[in-house]
């Protein structure tokens, strides 16, 4: 009987492990823009620029970010693989290239509801998000798939 | 033989009147923009940048009977887009022994289309690549102290790193869209005792010759922040008092900003300048090269160890360097930057400087940050 036990609880965990590796597996970052946006593909270097606070235009349509703020995870993920920079390196990056030549930063929301509205506000807008969190934004499309792998 | 023809300057009063009055209408113009935000997309930012800074020098330079000395700045920076016009303005306050207020850019602009933009006002030299990233933004710029040869003309710099004119930028070309130029028309600054650019709030009060820039430099597609290109200039700088004489600085130049892996940037410039000097009776000529090299390490995500070469050519024998003691010829330096957070840094800098006629070592330490 005890050893029946034992060998339950080991099932369990290697069981709990599994699951956990299935759901940390799970995690993708996309791009997403607003659903009345036409469809419009970007190459990691023009995604890249874009977050930078540079112009990109595609298909006469001006493409503007907004940074995701909303979780911190999301952030970090986003900054190591997207940028390639600190978050320190990168807000300076993004003070740098205004205080250059003027315009505005990329804005940034801090939760899904604000980033719903912003993508609303004009076509073109892109930002990333979680991919699981598409389902909680009905007005918002996948453009790119940004990254996907698990977090420690 | 003076040429003075050449030079937007004239004996009398009437040539400076004129300056005076087309200084003022642009000028009147760039606050008339900056009044109005009744348009129909209006967006602005606003950046706050003060730093502190302490020096301690092994021995004085000429003149400079301090050993040690500290100092406050404060540079403020709007931008606001107004439909297609752009503007621009810093302002630079230093809280030291010589207690300055000055505008350092003012600057409005139209965009010709999506890749171009005209500007007018004053502005930074587009001289390389250091000259128009950093401005006066210290908490930017990697290091505390500037290179030597585009140090601002209030501290002994010897090129014209501001300008009163017209700018064209243009962010891709017909030929590649990764390719940029800037060009730049206006007035350049006058030689009394040290380079005066022309003064936002008192034009017309300085004599001032053409100042004609050009610059063309390539941006990776994948690293926007990766700058590679050539520029050159001509400059003609007035004397202030017939002696020193009238100026005319031709210059070109290669420069490179790269990011080489996330961790490691270089930053490499070089220019080789030729002055004439006219005036008093007398006719001198002189040319020289210089460059510097600065590497920067980057140790995620806080630390930044970073050193600087600096050096000069032919220094010697160009009689227009002799007017700029305080100019640095030579500089090895070190440095560590720690950023404290987004948006502050503490940084240490030890390093050899070479001037005209003395040489000494010198440890900063600084303080610096922008907000919001």
């Amino acid at each position: 009987m005890k050893r029946l036990g034992i060998l339950m609880l080991a099932v369990a965990i290697v069981c709990a492990g599994f699951a956990c590796y299935a759901f940390a597996a799970d995690r993708e970052l996309v791009l997403v823009t607003s659903s009345r946006t036409e469809p419009v593909t970007l190459s990691q270097a023009e995604i890249r620029q874009l977050f930078l606070g540079h112009a990109v235009t595609k298909n006469n349509l001006q493409i503007t970010a907004v940074i995701n703020k909303s979780d911190p995870l999301l952030y970090e993920v986003f900054l190591q693989k997207v940028v390639f920079m600190s978050a320190y390196s990168y807000e300076r990056q993004l003070v740098s290239k205004v205080f250059r030549s003027g315009g505005q930063r990329p804005p940034t929301v801090t939760s899904l509801d604000q980033l719903g509205r912003e993508l609303d506000k004009r076509p073109g807008t892109v930002t990333f998000m979680w991919k699981e969190n598409t389902r909680k934004l009905p007005n918002v499309t996948v453009v790119n798939d940004l990254w996907h792998g698990s977090i420690d | 033989m003076t040429n003075m023809g050449y030079f937007i300057k004239s004996p009398g009063h009437s040539g400076r009147g004129v300056r005076h009055l087309m200084m003022s209408g642009v000028i009147a113009c760039l606050l008339g923009a900056f009044a109005g935000p009744a348009y129909a997309t209006y967006t602005s930012e606003y950046f706050f940048f003060p730093a502190a800074g302490f020096t301690v020098r092994s021995e004085d330079p000429p003149g400079d009977p301090k050993k040690s000395f500290g100092g406050l700045e404060l540079d403020f920076f709007y931008t606001a887009d107004i439909d297609n016009i752009r503007v621009l303005a810093e302002i630079f306050s230093a809280v030291d022994e010589d207690k300055e207020v000055e505008i350092e850019r003012l600057q409005m602009s139209w965009a010709a289309s999506p890749q171009t933009r005209i500007w007018l006002g004053r502005f930074h030299n587009p001289l390389g690549g250091w000259n128009t990233l950093y401005h006066h933004g210290k908490f930017l710029q990697t290091s505390i102290s500037r290179p030597g040869i585009v140090e601002f003309e209030d501290d002994g710099g010897i090129l014209p790193v501001h300008v009163f004119g017209a700018l064209i930028e243009g962010r891709g070309t017909p030929f590649s869209e990764n390719w940029n130029y800037d060009i730049g028309v206006g007035a350049g600054p006058e030689n009394d005792e040290g380079l005066e650019p022309v003064k936002v709030l008192q034009p017309g009060i300085e004599d001032n010759g053409i100042a004609l820039s050009a610059r063309l430099y390539m941006t990776s597609p994948e690293e926007p922040n990766n700058h590679l290109g050539i520029f050159t200039a001509y400059t003609e700088i007035p004397g202030s008092h017939g002696t020193p004489a009238d100026i005319r600085q031709r210059l070109i130049g290669v420069f490179a900003h790269w990011t080489v892996t996330p961790d490691f940037r270089a930053v490499a410039e070089w220019f080789a300048i030729n002055n004439t000097l006219t005036g008093a009776g007398t006719t001198g000529e002189g040319s020289f090269n210089n460059g510097y090299l600065q590497l920067e390490y980057n140790r995620q995500p806080s630390w930044t160890f970073y050193g600087r070469v600096e050096g000069s050519d032919n220094a010697a024998n160009d009689p227009y360097l002799n007017l700029f003691p305080d100019f640095i010829r030579e500089r090895q330096l070190l440095g560590i930057r720690y950023d404290i957070a987004n948006n502050q840094s503490i940084k240490a800098e030890i390093s050899k400087l070479h001037y005209l006629d003395d040489k000494y070592n010198e440890a900063t330490i600084q303080w610096s940050a922008v907000y919001p």
